[in-house]
């Protein structure tokens, strides 16, 4: 018993002040991030489970649930197509300018999402610089879907496009070299050398582009024109139906989302626990070579 | 000939990193590149695999021109520092990968694979990814998928640089004996003179962009072309002074110097290997100077001592075990020092 207490008392001083720390830190975690959780889950089921799916099941909360849906899966898409384009371009070409895109991609970052909305208003609006061309080609832009899709990929620009040129930064050129000296084409090398290296990452920075465009608010809040049941994504819908006074809607349409979250950490955790086994299988060889 | 260079270069930036190279590599010889980092050697070996293009000159590979021909067609195998391996496939996929490449039939991919396993001691292993393997399994590895596809020209840089100094030792011999036993025109580049002279069939000594000796490693190391190659090829001794009418006088040395016996006095300067000293309590024979003993090392295979001389200068001499406890030396004490081989650099006449 005494040596235990000794050792603890070496490693970090008394134990009274260990507790006190780490008492501190759980009731916060707690306060801070279990509790609003939680709280999620308690309000959406308040008036019982039949009227958490009738929440979830009116046209208006489907409606926007949908419209997610494709903002969420057309920015995934065109990040994950951009962000490989722009990792390879800054890390494998010489083309000029490449060392500006890293300081871009932070744009979408540090620029505040309503910022950003307003930008494609002024860009793309009816009295904005393109409106009169788009106007007159008949597309409706602001307002609608195709600003709703733009300004979620403006936001989530950046994840996939990070990660993997963190990735290419990290592995240097010998693997394409190698495969060349080999023989392999540039298709082959690509095929089975560059994408098979770039999976997780790109998957990882997929996994933050959903997270984040299933939850954008800002951004869309300012051009999609907030159009109950026609341009209304699920964030917006819950923001509307809580300050009308429907709380159990607002709380059930958030449940969705914190699950999406949820599934977000957990790929996420599995993608660091899958790194984490390999390495630790590396470092369980200690055979000597040579001989 | 298998690889003839002719007066290549590549400038990165201001950087001059090949000034005009010509080299030519016989047929089944084992060659190592050697030279401080930055000398250019790694960046000769890139031009030859084809992972380089020279700003000017021209590469022939068992006689045809190839310096424009593209490395995935240069028919070379290439071992890359840190082996750049595939990660993410087995050492057997690794191994096969430029057969797979090829589109070669299954079972022959399989059978060529097995080949390599025993022939380079990795049977058992061909499962495992190569972040299961150790430095040494790691480089065979390397090796194996490098010869898969049976290359014309083996590159290697740096083969033995990331790895435990004992499997170092262990490696580079294992690969005296394979090229022996394959026999294919090999060349590697290493910053390790004991490792290219223990290695090559000849070495190729390169500083700032050119090269400054090529021969055998007897040849570099007995009579090197210049005092680059002399103090680069092991520890020196170096004593500043004159010759003039075929005699030196260097520090307080008076040696022959009949290889110069041209009228006039010019700078020169002496180098003495330690193991090229004699060290002695009574006084010797022919050209000596004194010194006084300062530190001992007696760990190793042969004793190393400080010495420093008359005017102070630090003085490094090697003698056998015996030698040393015959002597009974220890430090503080006086000795006699006289060179059994003298390597005399002698600069430009000027009159």
């Amino acid at each position: 018993m005494r040596a235990v207490a000794d050792r603890s008392r070496t490693r970090s001083g008394s134990p009274l002040v260990r507790r006190l720390i780490i008492g501190g830190a759980v009731t916060w975690l707690l306060a801070a991030l279990a509790l609003p959780v939680a709280s999620v889950f308690v309000t959406a089921f308040s008036a019982g489970w039949s009227a958490f799916a009738d929440a979830l099941t009116r046209s208006d909360v489907l409606h926007a649930a949908k419209l997610t849906a494709i903002a969420v899966v057309a920015s995934i898409g065109f990040t994950a197509v951009f962000g490989l384009a722009a990792a390879w371009t800054v890390t494998r070409t010489k083309a000029p300018g490449r060392k500006l895109v890293p300081v871009l991609l932070d744009v979408p970052v540090a620029i505040s999402p309503v910022i950003a909305g307003l930008m494609i208003l002024l860009l793309y609006g009816r009295r904005g610089w393109f409106g009169g061309i788009l106007d007159n080609a008949g597309i409706t832009f602001v307002f609608a879907l195709p600003a709703i899709v733009l300004a979620t990929i403006f936001v989530t620009l950046p994840f996939v496009a990070k990660e993997v040129m963190a990735v290419l930064e990290e592995e240097g050129e010998d693997g394409e070299h190698a495969a060349a000296t080999l023989g392999a084409s540039r298709t082959q090398t690509v095929l089975y050398v560059v994408l098979p290296n770039l999976k997780w990452a790109a998957f990882y920075g997929i996994v933050l582009t959903a997270a984040r465009a299933v939850g954008e608010f800002g951004a869309v809040s300012v051009v999609s024109g907030n159009l109950i049941g026609e341009t209304q994504t699920l964030p917006l819908f819950i923001e509307h139906a809580y300050s009308n006074y429907e709380t159990v809607a607002a709380f059930a349409a958030a449940v969705p989302l914190t699950v999406a979250a949820a599934f977000t950490l957990l790929a996420r955790a599995t993608v660091a626990a899958l790194e984490k086994r390999r390495a630790s299988i590396a470092l369980d060889t200690s055979e000597g070579g040579g001989r | 000939m298998s690889i003839i260079v002719q007066s290549a270069s590549k400038d990165f930036g201001a950087f001059k990193a090949l000034d005009a190279i010509d080299l030519t590599v016989g047929q089944g010889e084992l060659l190592a590149l050697l030279g401080p980092s930055g000398s250019g050697k790694t960046t000769l070996l890139r031009v030859i695999a084809g992972l380089e293009v020279p700003d000017a000159g021209t590469v022939q590979i068992e006689g045809v021109d190839v310096t424009d021909v593209d490395v995935r067609d240069r028919g070379i195998g290439f071992v890359f520092q840190h082996y750049a391996l595939f990660k993410h496939m087995t050492v057997a996929e690794n191994i096969g990968f430029a057969q797979r490449m090829k589109r070669a039939p299954k079972a022959e991919v399989a059978e060529r694979v097995s080949e390599l396993l025993a022939l380079f001691r990795l049977e058992g292993l061909a499962k495992r990814y190569p972040a299961q393997l150790s430095g040494g399994q790691r480089q065979r590895v390397a090796l194996a998928r490098a010869l898969a596809s049976d290359p014309r020209v083996l590159l290697l840089d740096e083969p033995f640089g990331a790895l435990d100094a004992k499997v170092r030792l262990e490696l580079r011999r294992w690969l005296r004996r394979l090229h022996d036993q394959i026999g294919v025109t090999t060349i590697f580049v290493t910053h390790d003179q004991e490792e290219a002279l223990e290695v090559a069939d000849r070495i190729v000594v390169m500083n700032a962009g050119r090269i400054e000796q090529a021969g055998s490693p007897e040849e570099v190391f007995r009579s090197p072309a210049n005092e680059f190659v002399m103090e680069f090829l092991g520890n020196v001794n170096v004593f500043h002074g004159e010759v003039s009418d075929g005699v030196a006088h260097v520090g307080s040395l008076v040696l022959d110097a009949p290889q110069h016996d041209r009228a006039g006095t010019a700078a020169a300067r002496a180098y003495f290997r330690p193991h090229d000293l004699d060290v002695s309590t009574s006084i010797p024979e022919g050209p000596h100077f004194s010194a006084r003993v300062e530190h001992v090392n007696p760990a190793g295979p042969r004793v190393k001592l400080e010495l420093e001389d008359i005017e102070g200068t630090a003085i490094f001499a090697e003698v056998e075990r015996a030698v040393f406890d015959s002597l009974g030396l220890a430090p503080g004490q006086e000795v006699y020092v006289s060179p059994r081989e003298t390597h005399l650099f002698v600069e430009d006449y000027s009159i």
